[in-house]
């Protein structure tokens, strides 16, 4: 059941009505029954069984660790509580790598076997069913058991409301991957019906409507018309569809966000933001603070920190600093951490190399050489500052090209493929007449594209400076409701369902 | 040890870090006043602070830290 279905909004507000007619004690366990249903009604129910079992597990390391450290015993007490984080997160890990990347490895094996060995016989994939949000509940209750072990959140007694934690039906569709101490816990508080949380709610789901259904779906036409048919599209049409996928990518993972944002709202309750602008963002690093926030936040919290404060680390800085100093070691220790980061951010994408190399270790490199550029010119510090607004421009747009290049590899069907289609922006650049040089849209819709992509260009210029849904309830209400409306239509009938629709397809729900 | 003492040898790792003479940092110092104390270099900075006054923070101190006031106040408890 896609979120943009009318199931879904039919779902949404048996959901939504049920919520606020029940009484405020029991609401939590209706969103539990809710976040159920979901789950029967887009997949299969018995995928509930990984969840239920891997929350299971976290749930009771977590209430040992906090026993342990509550106990009057006082020996052995950090061992013991290694013990069970240890515990935790093997198993945690152990399912999701099970689940997604077993196969990746069973295609390593058959590429580098049947190089090497002649006559191989390839071994067939696995199938699996994997349980819906896979990657991000198992991410958010992996940072849940480590907040109990360092002391930041409390162990939480009630199991169920662990369960809802990780089974939240928005944060299912793709994300955000969340807090216990800040989301967790606002899940199961009472919640009275607040009428600005459902407008505000709903004009948040309007807008990621939009995004979804009007941007994102048209520029996925163009991005697979020039993808599908390497023989006609070269040269120009190569960046086309570079920055293309870029948009669409943004328009299609943000705009699920909005909707998933939104429909919280509405039960009062508020989750992280994923996004901030991301293409004012004037380097890669400042990108990543800005694109899929709560990924790059949770990398930072539970891989770099914990890796850079290892004592493998401390020893391999240590002995950096006899050699290069202590500015170059610890330069150089953040370097490999990060690198360690980026693969894992890259693996997270999918059990696939291209995710390793793509959203992974060249993000990883782009930053080590922003940063080593950076360095090499510190004592220039100020002639950043005075920089104008063309610097500014340039750096924006360098930042999105680079970006680009490297999503090139996520759209891939491989790797190869990746660096292939790299390749053929070399070739020909000459522009492609009759029906195909349209690049599968009308001209109608070619126009309604870039409009809407400039709509979503002056909105994203105003959130930098503003709160755009709180300016939006200041304007006057006839012309809100224009505005409002005009967005209803825009969805309704610009909204790109083409034959045979059944609800736009979100890129990282699969992950 | 004073709290007066504590900001000045903080000053003197904060200038050694971030490389920059002219940082004075007082307890509502964040990461926003110092232009490069990006997550990046946050734990250097810990690392550095740590061996300045023979410490060691927790991960839910290092993760938490909002500004230098809350760094002194588990300097003075340490």
């Amino acid at each position: 059941m896609g979120i943009t279905s009318l199931y879904f909004l039919i779902f949404l507000f048996i959901a939504f009505a049920g919520y606020y007619i029940l009484p405020l004690k029991i609401r939590w366990m209706f969103l539990l029954v809710v976040s159920i249903v979901y789950i029967g009604l887009s997949a299969n129910l018995i995928l509930l069984l990984y969840p239920v079992i891997t929350i299971g597990i976290t749930w009771f390391c977590a209430n040992r660790i906090e026993i342990i450290r509550e106990s009057a015993k006082k020996d052995d007490e950090q061992r013991r509580c290694k013990m069970h984080i240890c515990l935790a997160v093997i198993f945690d890990v152990g399912v999701l790598f099970v689940l997604k990347y077993a196969n990746m490895g069973i295609y390593t094996y058959n590429a580098v076997a049947g190089r090497i060995i002649r006559g191989f016989e390839s071994t067939e994939p696995l199938r699996f069913l994997v349980p819906m949000g896979l990657s991000f509940y198992t991410l958010s209750i992996i940072g849940y058991v480590f907040d109990v072990y360092y002391g930041i959140a409390k162990a939480e007694k009630n199991y169920f409301k662990l369960l809802l934690f990780g089974t939240y039906f928005p944060l299912l569709v793709s994300g955000p991957i969340v807090r216990y101490k800040e989301t967790g816990i606002q899940l199961t508080k009472e919640h009275r019906f607040d009428y600005k949380n459902l407008t505000y709610g709903a004009q948040r789901i309007l807008w990621g409507f939009f995004k979804v259904l009007v941007v994102s779906e048209r520029l996925s036409v163009v991005v697979n018309t020039i993808f599908d048919d390497p023989d006609t599209y070269n040269g120009m049409y190569i960046v086309i569809a570079a920055f293309g996928f870029t948009l669409q990518l943004y328009s299609n993972f943000s705009g699920s966000m909005d909707i998933v944002l939104g429909i919280s709202k509405i039960f009062g309750i508020e989750l992280p933001e994923n996004f901030r602008q991301p293409f004012f963002s004037e380097t890669i690093q400042e990108f990543w603070q800005r694109w899929h926030i709560t990924l790059g936040s949770w990398l930072r919290d539970y891989i770099m920190y914990p890796v850079l404060r290892t004592n493998t680390f401390s020893r391999i800085k240590d002995r950096l600093k006899t050699k290069y100093g202590k500015k170059k070691a610890n330069h150089m220790t953040t370097y490999l951490a990060m690198l360690i980061l980026w693969f894992i951010a890259g693996l997270w994408h999918g059990g696939a190399w291209k995710y390793v190399w793509g959203v992974g270790l060249l993000q990883g490199i782009y930053i080590i050489v922003g940063e080593i550029i950076k360095n090499s010119r510190n004592n220039k510090k100020d002639s950043d500052k005075t920089a104008g607004r063309y610097l500014v421009l340039f750096k924006r747009l360098r930042t999105f090209v680079l970006i680009s290049v490297s999503f090139v590899f996520f759209r891939a069907d491989s790797l190869t493929q990746g660096f292939a289609f790299g390749g053929k922006l070399f070739k020909r650049w000459s522009i492609v007449t009759g029906e195909a040089g349209k690049i599968g849209l009308s001209s109608v819709d070619w126009m309604i594209m870039i409009v809407s992509l400039l709509v979503m260009l002056i909105v994203s210029i105003l959130q930098q400076k503003t709160d755009i849904t709180e300016r939006l309830a200041k304007t006057n209400i006839v012309l809100r409701w224009c505005i409002l409306f005009a967005g209803i239509f825009a969805v309704i009938i610009l909204g790109n369902y083409g034959p045979g629709y059944d609800a736009a397809e979100f890129i990282y729900q699969g992950f | 040890m004073s709290k007066e003492e504590i900001y000045e040898r903080l000053n003197t790792v904060f200038r050694d870090v971030f490389d920059d003479d002219e940082i004075e940092v007082n307890e509502n110092t964040t990461s926003d006043d110092i232009e490069d104390w990006d997550s990046l270099e946050h734990i250097n900075l810990v690392a550095a602070v740590e061996q300045e006054f023979g410490i060691k923070f927790t991960m839910a101190q290092v993760m938490g830290m909002k500004n230098v006031g809350e760094m002194v106040d588990i300097i003075l408890g340490a």
